[in-house]
């Protein structure tokens, strides 16, 4: 019980360094982390699943970290994430108990097996509760965070200002590359548009700050002057892709008052993060996803299997990476799976290289959205659609999740989607068709739901 | 001219009869950062004014709103 992960004499090395604080001003240092890590295993007893349900809160952050220096396997899913979709996760999982963000252990049904190596489940698309899951190593994301670490040049002295979700991927990766190298994470769980978010970022001399297109979006509304705190040095987007005009204006903004705009791309399946884009090659490259990031290598690969060599042609991403997940679970016998992808993954996401070797990303996997940075996989609003025993259908665009429905009530299906979810509700539009577009078979024809909805008058939303 | 209620109605898709003033931001999954966005916006073509900063982030709920349009001689 007591042998941890490669990250527990990391964690024990930092001692006495704050590694977390709160908006309440709560400070947990490293040895308190290794604190909550005995005292769950006192109370688990034995290797368990644990669902742990995240905040932006210091005892939360803690507890993530004390269970990625367990030898227990965790689940991290939002707080706030819905009461029946929590209760489909746990009846599907079976945890052994389910930690909430103030750290209080509730016992579970219990009796899933799992691989020796299992230490992380990630969500694919944690806003919907989706139940197909990345399963990882503690290796893996550690060998990601130290990538992070390496290419942003973290230390200790950084104070990163973390507004985003533990349980998701880009969050999770803040937290893990600070915490190995000793840095005090500076959580919060106020947004970009509120007084206290900005209050804070100055008062708490957070160095960095990570967000997501529509952080950048809503921040540029504000005037970027408001970044120019005396301590803020570096600013990390990924999460889906910012215009390249906005881009550019960050770059300027950060060339003209000595900070960092640092781009980066990465899968949640890939822990995460995978490329990045050096502030030096900023200029003329607004919009690209980068190289790969230190121990990373990719291919572009063409229809026909073979790998492109020359620049400007696209192909889908192949990327080998120590911190690929080992696989993904669809259901509690897989995870005593092993490692299934050899450290390679095929990200479903096309890209091609220019000249200088700097990758920009030209097409998708297409049953997958960005709604606001969030991930969010089509088949699980299908599948909830089936729940709630409504014809109807997912598609979208980036920031646009658009849902046609067979007849019925529209608001009353938004409401009951919104109230399922936790996605940002304004992404969301439902339209209501007399009948769905259909083949002979009666498949249903997703490339003519575009067509279906751009048919409905305005008026019908 | 829409009524602040109906600005606020349309930005957040929510039924006008819950838009009350103490309705707070974050009270309600309909008003995040997201739709405080789209808010914003409503708000300023609506009354044709353009909002600070500072009194963007400072509006955490529809009598804040009132009170930040007053300043700008919007009686909403």
């Amino acid at each position: 019980m007591t042998t941890g992960t490669p990250w527990t004499a990391i964690l024990a090395g930092h001692g006495d360094a704050v590694a977390v604080r709160d908006d309440a001003g709560t400070a947990l240092t490293y040895a308190d982390v290794l604190a909550q890590r005995a005292r769950l295993d006192a109370a688990l007893g034995r290797r368990s699943l644990v669902f742990l349900r995240t905040a932006n809160s210091a005892p939360s952050v803690a507890t993530w970290l004390a269970l990625l220096a367990s030898d227990h396997a965790v689940l991290a899913i939002e707080h706030d994430l819905a009461p029946d979709r929590r209760a489909a996760l746990v009846d599907l999982y079976r945890p052994d108990a389910i930690i909430d963000p103030d750290g209080t252990i509730t016992p579970g049904p219990g009796g899933t097996t799992l691989h020796p190596d299992l230490s992380v489940l990630l969500s694919t698309s944690g806003s919907t509760g989706s139940p197909k899951l990345a399963r990882f190593t503690a290796a893996a994301l550690m060998a990601n965070a130290q990538a992070i670490a390496d290419y942003l040049g973290l230390t200790a002295a950084e104070r990163p200002f973390l507004a985003l979700p533990t349980s998701y991927s880009y969050g999770m990766s803040v937290i893990n590359s600070h915490a190995l190298v000793g840095a005090c994470i500076e959580v919060t769980a106020h947004g970009v548009m509120q007084a206290e978010y900005w209050d804070g970022l100055r008062t708490r001399a957070a160095t960095s700050l990570s967000g997501v297109p529509f952080h950048y979006d809503a921040i540029r509304r504000l005037g970027l002057d408001r970044l120019a705190t005396p301590t803020l040095t570096t600013l990390t987007q990924a999460g889906g892709k910012l215009a390249a005009p906005v881009v550019a204006k960050y770059a300027e903004w950060a060339a003209g008052n000595g900070r960092r705009f640092i781009t980066m791309y990465g899968q949640t399946e890939a822990g995460p993060r995978l490329t990045w884009l050096p502030p030096e090659h900023l200029p003329g490259h607004a919009g690209a996803i980068g190289v790969p990031i230190p121990g990373v290598s990719i291919d572009l690969i063409a229809g026909d299997g073979s790998v492109i060599t020359e620049p400007g042609v696209s192909g889908e991403m192949r990327c080998t990476s120590p911190a690929i997940m080992m696989g993904y679970a669809q259901g509690p016998d897989d995870l005593v799976r092993g490692d299934e992808l050899g450290g390679v993954l095929m990200t479903g996401d096309l890209a091609s290289r220019d000249e200088q070797g700097i990758l920009s990303i030209t097409g998708r996997a297409s049953r997958m959205i960005k709604l606001f940075g969030t991930r969010v996989n089509l088949d699980d609003i299908d599948a909830q659609l089936a729940r709630m025993d409504v014809a109807g259908a997912a598609f979208g665009l980036d920031d646009q999740l658009r849902v046609l429905i067979e007849g019925g009530d529209a608001d009353a299906v938004r409401a009951a989607l919104v109230e399922a979810f936790s996605f940002p509700p304004r992404g969301l539009l439902v339209k209501a068709v007399a009948s769905l577009p259909r083949a002979s078979s009666g498949k249903l024809l997703y490339g003519a739901l575009g067509a279906a909805w751009d048919q409905v008058g305005e008026a019908a939303t | 001219m829409k009524s602040l209620a109906e600005v606020f109605a349309e930005s957040l898709m929510i039924d006008a009869a819950s838009v009350v003033d103490s309705l707070a931001y974050q009270s309600i999954k309909e008003w995040d950062s997201v739709a405080h966005m789209v808010l914003v916006t409503a708000l300023e073509d609506n009354f044709d004014i353009m909002l600070d900063a500072d009194d963007i982030v400072a509006m955490s709920s529809v009598a804040k709103v009132r009170e930040i349009l007053a300043k700008y001689d919007v009686a909403a």
